[in-house]
């Protein structure tokens, strides 16, 4: 299992890349990096032996004679784990979820810092399953908030729905091409265009890349968005949005990242098993996700949703 | 022609400036915008046979017909610009004959901005002295070049006219502007 | 609201229902402005579903809609302004601390007019409407210097007396009048706006004109110096055969009967009357040439260079050919009999389109293809190409998440193209002078770029420097 003949320090201290965790609501980002950070550090304390780094030398009184003083290699105990604590893992997530929502939130260990800081400037598009139920709003457009209007939706179809959806999708698609950081009067902004490749490639507000209607069961909803750039609250404002755009009012009941850049819900660990043995296989297992090839700006647009989520939604 | 530069042309503004209300008020201040002074002008409009003896030059290319009908459809004016070099700048103040092109290649000219076709092309400038001349005499029998060298010029050399916006002409300060048989009302901004 | 921004003026509010309920629930009152919809919020009205439990927070339910609302036509106009052709009086006529607007580039929705929408069309400056609850009638706003939509008279105060004048352009939708034998069953199914004339189609009276008619394009002889300002004239148009389309260019006009006959009148200078001859034509003649014995199904026209299609799929050109319109069958500039026009590969043409020098074709497979000279739509390199060019389907929308959009319909202006999508979007490229495209902005667009619009495009006519489009509202 565990290789013996290292030590708990080396270890920790070659322990870098990037993997995927999946969040549960309820719990914010930050508590979760903690937590993991905190188990996987006891962990590898626990598991490999202390191995003192050096020794040192103290100079006793020799048992043969007291007035001789003898040369002792004693081990340095400042790095012991009673001293020092237990290995800490420096880790970081560069787009977390807030506490309500769920799904994959990529962590980078050590050297997988710089890379989930360069998944920012790859402008990677995420993937969420939002759900929504109509007939309400709350102050803050989800559903545990405090309820501040009931509305009816016996007039929302499926159809009507579905229009809506496409037709706010589509009005987004204009922004994301005047992101694209490309001048939209020059040639090469056709030919991008015209294989459909303009797509953000630089700051901008919260964009929809593609949305479409998975399920509606009145009053409950459930959406999948691609977008860029935004935050999970932007999500929720969206679904209110959906709502009042068919004359109605809708909060949002769940929120469920299931790709962040080509990370999807298949790569993503759960925190049971954030454990040094999980995370070094799946950060082998993604190490192709994320080779600095990828991480270019100009790289690929990302992973195509994989239809096996959809259905495990449904 | 004068130590100044002062030089006279002839402008003409098509019937389909003319069928678009403010369209004219437009082109008419731009004109002035460029320092460009009006010394007569008249609202008139052809027949075909006045028309077809106007671009006689261009008999038998074959753009000849449709300017001759294009020049007979409707109510136009006709002025007599003077200015420094007026000929060369009314002319590039108008932009290439080709509308469709010129509105790539010259975007800022009256023709880029307003031209329909290269038929209705909001404008027509004497393209020489000669030319200016001829044309002159065309629309104003009555103007005598000669005359206005000797008795007018000076003013407009000087500066020292004022624009009449009924008439759309420069009167010379202090000067009466004779009536020279004109017949038409000039155009008046029938938008208010 | 977020995705609406760039589309002005979704709706006014009307309704007076809610202020009733205001009064009995203040605590809405303050609560809901911040969540409700700005068009909506004072149409909404209080319900209690029957058989339902009230939550038990004892908020009232609102109902916004009803479960039967039908959609809604409305028309959004966008463009030159200065004309009155958009018909909102607010721009030129600018209500107190407002600016007199001259150009609107985002598309703004024409009020007073707009739940009965049917057709449009615009010309050089003006536009003509119908609509559907008074089908025999027609409006018309914009440029009258031709009197091209009918007389329309104002009464003018002085201190002198009250006295009529002619108006020389309207700035407001102004019904016009038209000599219909039969008010009540006559419907005007089509109208079509040249430079200065107007024809209107009717169902069951023949074809109307009004307008100038310095070419014969009103299809009546050409008086020589005639003044079509202020004229009340309106002529019935004399066709042989029952028209079904009509098309008008700047100076001419093309009639299409059921049989598949092309019939035109007016200027043929450029030979866009295709009757052989380059002399004006005031008596509507059919069409022989390469379009003898095939029934047409459509044809367009703007400036100076006609197309037309026939149910076989053919294509058939006639007139200007400066610009390589024509140069795949001619190397003259003008063509006065209809050529069929060899574009094989392009598969079966079902809809044409025109501009001034700018062509475009839709086949039955919702591909467009494009040729002539000026901002094709593929990109700023092509400028001048004789032969048609197919636009990439991903410029209209087709991607991943909308695999099966076609182009269902495509218009031309001058210098500028629209498409209409099947699913509803507006698509605008080419010269975009006074902000006809409606994106926002006056710069040229190089490839199809979707119009922000409120609902679904029904249809949209493109004039010299103005759009106007037809939608259908989303619920």
């Amino acid at each position: 299992m565990l290789q013996t003949t290292k030590s708990a320090a080396e270890v920790a201290s070659r322990l870098s890349g990037v993997f995927a965790v999946y969040k549960p609501p309820g719990l914010s980002s930050d508590k979760m990096i903690n937590t993991i950070r905190e188990n996987l550090g006891k962990e590898i304390t626990a598991t490999f032996p202390w191995v003192p780094h050096r020794h040192d030398y103290r100079l006793l009184p020799s048992p043969e004679d007291p007035n001789q003083l003898t040369r002792v290699d004693v081990p340095s105990l400042y790095k012991h784990p009673l001293v020092k604590g237990h290995e800490k893992v420096p880790m970081f997530s560069q787009f977390p979820l807030d506490r309500l929502s769920s799904g994959v939130v990529v962590l980078g260990i050590r050297d997988g810092i710089k890379k989930v800081r360069a998944m920012f400037h790859a402008h990677y598009s995420r993937q969420y399953i939002v759900e929504g139920r109509f007939g309400l709003a709350t102050d803050n457009h989800d559903v545990s908030g405090k309820v501040v209007e009931r509305t009816t939706y016996d007039h929302i179809s499926g159809e009507k729905l579905a229009r809506i959806v496409s037709f706010l999708q589509r009005s987004h698609q204009n922004l994301t091409t005047e992101y694209a950081g490309v001048d939209i009067q020059s040639q090469e902004a056709y030919e991008l265009a015209s294989q459909g490749l303009l797509r953000p490639r630089m700051t901008s507000p919260p964009l929809v890349l593609a949305m479409r209607c998975l399920e509606y069961r009145p009053p409950d909803f459930t959406l999948e968005i691609q977008c860029v750039h935004e935050t999970q609250q932007w999500l929720r404002k969206l679904i209110h949005d959906v709502g009042l755009e068919l004359r109605s009012t809708a909060v949002s009941t769940k929120v469920r990242r299931t790709r962040d850049g080509y990370f999807t819900t298949e790569d993503a660990l759960l925190i049971k098993h954030c454990r040094y043995e999980y995370i070094t296989e799946a950060i082998e297992r993604s190490r192709h996700l994320v080779s600095w090839k990828k991480l270019k700006p100009d790289g690929n647009f990302g992973r195509k949703n994989t239809e096996s989520e959809n259905e495990e939604d449904r | 022609m004068g130590v100044s530069g002062l030089q006279l042309t002839l402008a003409l503004i098509k019937p389909d400036v003319h069928a678009h209300p403010g369209l004219y008020q437009h082109i008419v201040g731009t004109v002035l915008k460029n320092r460009l002074l009006f010394v007569r002008s008249r609202v008139l409009r052809w027949s075909r046979q006045d028309s077809a003896s106007f671009y006689g030059e261009h008999e038998g290319r074959f753009f000849y017909n449709r300017l001759v009908g294009f020049m007979a459809s409707g109510q136009m004016s006709a002025h007599i610009l003077a200015g420094e070099d007026a000929i060369s700048r009314w002319r590039q103040l108008m932009g290439p004959t080709k509308t469709f092109r010129s509105q790539f290649t010259h975007r800022e000219s009256i023709r880029g901005q307003f031209g329909l076709t290269d038929t209705r092309n909001c404008t027509h400038g004497a393209d020489s002295e000669k030319a200016a001349l001829r044309e002159m005499q065309i629309f104003f029998p009555e103007f005598d070049a000669k005359t206005w060298w000797k008795e007018q010029s000076e003013f407009f050399k000087e500066g020292r006219v004022h624009f009449d916006e009924g008439r759309v002409e420069h009167v010379p300060v202090g000067k009466v502007h004779s009536d020279e048989g004109r017949v038409e009302n000039t155009p008046v901004d029938r938008i208010s | 609201m977020l995705f609406l921004e760039g589309v002005q003026n979704l709706g006014r509010v009307t309704a007076p229902i809610f202020k009733e309920h205001l009064g009995r629930n203040a605590v809405l009152k303050c609560k809901t402005k911040r969540y409700v919809h700005s068009s909506c919020a004072l149409t909404a009205k209080l319900k209690d579903p029957p058989g339902v439990k009230k939550p038990p927070d004892g908020l009232p339910v609102f109902q916004y809609i009803g479960k039967h609302t039908k959609r809604v036509n409305k028309i959004f106009v966008w463009g030159n302004a200065v004309t009155g052709a958009l018909g909102i009086p607010d721009f030129l006529n600018p209500p107190p601390r407002k600016r007199v607007r001259k150009h609107q580039t985002v598309p703004y929705c024409l009020q007073d007019f707009s739940q009965e929408a049917r057709t449009v069309s615009c010309g050089y400056g003006f536009t003509v409407l119908t609509s559907s609850k008074e089908r025999g009638k027609v409006w018309g706003t914009g440029v009258n210097t031709d009197s091209q939509l009918g007389l329309q008279k104002a009464v003018k105060s002085t201190h002198e007396g009250a006295s009529a004048i002619v108006l020389d352009y309207v700035i407001a939708p102004a019904p016009v009048d038209l000599p219909l034998a039969q008010l009540q069953e006559t419907q005007v199914l089509q109208v079509a706006c040249g430079r200065a004339h107007t024809l209107i189609l009717t169902d069951g009276e023949g074809v109307f004109s009004l307008g100038n008619n310095a070419y014969g394009q009103c299809g009546r002889p050409v008086v020589e110096k005639e003044d079509y300002r202020g004229s009340p004239q309106v002529n019935k148009v004399n066709v042989k055969g029952k028209v079904k389309q009509l098309a008008a260019g700047l100076d001419h006009s093309l009639f299409l009967t059921e049989d598949g006959e092309v019939y035109s009148c007016g200027w043929g200078a450029d030979g866009q009357t295709g009757l052989g001859h380059y002399k004006t034509e005031h008596q509507p003649t059919r069409l022989l040439g390469d379009i003898e014995g095939e029934k047409i199904t459509q044809v367009a026209t703007f400036a100076d260079c006609c197309l037309a299609v026939s149910e076989k799929g053919d294509l058939f050109g006639w007139g200007n050919s400066e610009y390589n319109q024509l140069a795949s069958v001619t190397d003259t500039t003008q063509v006065n009999i209809p050529r069929l026009l060899p574009f094989d590969y392009i598969g079966k043409a079902v809809q044409v389109a025109v501009g001034g020098t700018i062509c475009a074709v839709l086949n039955n497979q919702g591909q467009v293809y494009v040729w002539g000279y000026g901002i094709l739509g593929k990109g700023p390199k092509l400028d001048e190409t004789p032969i048609p060019e197919q636009l990439p389907e991903a410029l209209f929308g087709r991607n991943d998440f909308n695999p099966d959009v076609t182009v269902k319909e495509v218009k031309a202006g001058l210098n500028c193209f629209a498409a209409v999508t099947t699913i509803g979007d507006l698509y605008t490229w080419g010269v975009n002078k006074h902000g006809c495209l409606g994106l926002g902005h006056q710069k040229d667009q190089y490839f199809p770029w979707r119009v922000s619009l409120p609902g679904e495009v029904l249809s949209v006519d493109c004039g010299v420097d103005h759009m106007v489009a037809v939608i259908k509202s989303l619920l």
